[in-house]
Parts: C-alpha cells; structure tokens; sequence
C-alpha cells in the first residue's frame, strides 16, 4: 500500500487545537496516529496554520532553555562505579568456576541445596523408638533377678 | 519524518513554526557550559536500535566496561539534561544521573526488554528528582510550584542575563507532574505513548497535563517573548 493511497483518518480543527494545545507546533512531537491526519488538515486550512503558528511562539522560547552538557567527571564517576558494581559477578563467576569447575554452576548450586534440604528433612523427621529404649536399665534388672520383684521396686 | 521539509507547509514555516531548531543552534551560552538544545538529539537518541541495546545491557550485565561506556555516551546527557529541568539545578542534576546509573548497573545483569532503555532511565530519574526536592523540601514538591523564590523573579533573572535560566525557573514554577510531562515530550523526545508511560498515567491525562503545563508556561513567558528573543 503506497503511503498516497493509504487512508487517513480526518481530525476537525478542534482536536488539532487540542493536539497543539498539548505537543506543540513541531510535528515530530504529535501523536503518531494522527500525525498524518493533522498534516493534511495544516496544508488545507489556514485556521490550522494561524493556530500552529500560535503554538509555534511558545516553542520558540521554550527551546531556549537548553539541554547541559555534563562534565566529562561525572562520565567518568559513572563508568568506574560500573566497574565497582558489575566486578563483583565476575569475581563470584570466576570463584564458582574453581569451586565447581564440571558445568554450570546452577547445577553445583542445586545440589548444594538439594542435600541440604535432604538433610533438614532427615533431622526433623522423629526416628522410630529402638528395642533399647524398651529394655530396663541394667542395675534395676539385676534387683529384679536378685531379690524378686516386691523389694526390687521398693524405695 | 521532516515536516520541514514539504512545500505546502511554507505558511507555518514562514510564522517561525519549523525554525526553532535553526534557531536553538544560534545559541552559544557558556554557562554551566550548556550547549544547543537537545530535541532532535534526543529524538536519535530514541532511534537507537532496541535490539542493539538489549546486546549492551546483556554485556554490560556480565561486567564489559566498554558497553557501560556506550551506554553512558548514548543516554547520560539527556539524564542530566532531564534531571536539570526538572530540578533547576545543575549540580543536583548529576548527582541524580549518577544514581540513575548507579540503579542500572545493580539492575544490568537482569534487564528484560520490557521497555525501552531510555523509558526506564526517565522513570528512575524521575522518581529519583522527586524523592531529591521532597528530602530537600519536606512540604513537598507540588508546593514548590506554588511558592517561587521571590528573589528570583523573572526581571532578576533577565537581569543576570541568562534567557535559558528563565525558562527553566518557568518550567520550576509548574507543579511537578506538569512539569514532567512537558519535559518528557517537550525536551527529551519521548513520544506520547513512551511520557505516559513514565509518567505511569494514560495518554489522556498525559494530554491533560501537558495542555496546562503549555497554558501555564505561556501565562509566565510570553509576556517576555520581546525581552527573551530580543537577546538573540
């Protein structure tokens, strides 16, 4: 589809205003959608013009104020603070590479936490009571064979 | 697309619509060594390809210096030329380009290509001039709208000479959201859709905002336009 026979929706002269109103006289700044639309209505309309000229006084002034340029410093601050907060992964990377040096250190990891998580498990689970615990402490088992069951628990 | 550049635009070219640009050039201020204006910069800023960034952030992520500097050359200018307009101090500006920085950094290694790199250093820098003004100010930003620094009126401002340091006192006498918003589409060529979204609003209040910040710049600065263009 060629751009002169792609339909262009129509805006009146008030939604124009209303775009004017808002992005200024410089098209590159209205709305992509209806860009089109409010060029076509500025080539046929001299209200259009008059308002865009309008709105063209403001941005006049307004581009004035320009953009600072930053001290060559504060590029140089931010690129060391880069080097600060982005070597410590290299470093850990390079770690974990003599720690685990068979693959991925995701896999290492996971092991890592598999057998933890192996271990809490088995130390919170209770063991089943063993035969000892059922049997009498020796010393109250020779009373019993010794003097028979009456003085045996006699205190 | 170059607007400019079509014939039957002449009447609107004429009136000085399409001459801005040529004229932002003429500009030579050396204060705060502040150079020509920004829009069409910011808009190529814009252009970068996002495919291509998304490479950079991904070696930035793994600790590559060069990217970071890439980066750095690409966006920090247009961070500071934000955060000054938006807070009216240079000084103050760069301290929050660098944090702004700062933050991309520690978030580098995670970067998903939800948005647009420049989208993400707006909102970072915005949230961050915000935070600045209110630990600055505690009664808040939308405040300081309404209460200017008398000594710093427009005629003292004239007076030491500086027509681009009267426009940003203008844009610091908007209320905060208005501000940012004529910043966004105004200065640093962010498009509608891209403001909103730093903005966190809807194109249509986008639009709300910017429709008042525009009628109350207009209010402060046109009855100077005679003084302000006259110094050109």
């Amino acid at each position: 589809m060629t751009r002169e026979s792609k339909q262009i929706e129509e805006i009146d002269i008030q939604r124009f205003q209303q775009i004017l109103d808002s992005y200024g006289s410089n098209a590159d700044r209205w709305p992509a959608t209806e860009r089109e639309a409010a060029l076509a209505l500025l080539r046929t309309s001299p209200d259009a013009q008059k308002l865009c000229g309008e709105a063209g006084d403001l941005d006049r002034i307004l581009d004035l104020a320009e953009s600072p340029e930053p001290t060559p410093a504060l590029a140089t601050r931010i690129v060391a603070a880069a080097r600060q907060a982005l070597g410590w992964r290299e470093r850990l990377t390079a770690i974990g590479s003599e720690i685990w040096p068979f693959g991925s250190q995701w896999q290492a990891a996971a092991i890592f936490a598999s057998a933890a998580i192996l271990g809490l498990a088995l130390g919170a689970v209770p063991l089943p009571p063993t035969a000892v615990e059922d049997e009498l402490p020796i010393i109250e088992e020779l009373a019993l064979l010794t003097f028979g069951p009456e003085l045996a628990t006699e205190d | 697309m170059s607007s400019g550049s079509d014939p039957s635009l002449a009447p609107a070219i004429r009136s000085g619509v399409f001459f801005a640009e040529a004229r932002r050039q003429a500009v030579d201020s050396t204060e705060h060594g502040l150079s020509a204006g920004n829009v069409n910069r910011a808009h190529s800023d814009g252009a970068h390809d996002s495919e291509d960034e998304s490479a950079l952030m991904r070696r930035a992520g793994n600790g590559d210096a060069s990217a970071c500097r890439i980066l750095v050359d690409r966006h920090l200018r247009s961070i500071v030329g934000f955060s000054y307009r938006f807070l009216g101090d240079f000084a103050e500006a760069e301290d929050v380009a660098q944090e702004t920085f700062l933050r991309l950094w520690r978030h580098a290694h995670r970067w998903e290509d939800l948005a647009r790199l420049t989208t993400w250093l707006h909102r970072v820098a915005r949230n961050l001039c915000i935070d600045f003004v209110r630990r600055k100010r505690p009664e808040g930003v939308e405040d300081i709208a309404d209460h200017p620094d008398p000594a710093e009126d427009q005629a003292t401002i004239l007076q030491r000479g500086s027509v681009a340091q009267l426009v940003v006192a203008a844009l610091a006498k908007l209320p905060e959201r208005q501000r940012a918003a004529v910043t966004l589409t105004h200065y640093q060529g962010l498009n509608n859709i891209e403001s909103a979204e730093v903005m966190g609003v809807s194109v249509e209040a986008l639009e709300s905002l910017l429709s008042r910040a525009r009628r109350g710049l207009r209010d402060h600065l046109m009855p100077l336009r005679d003084d302000l263009m006259g110094d050109l």
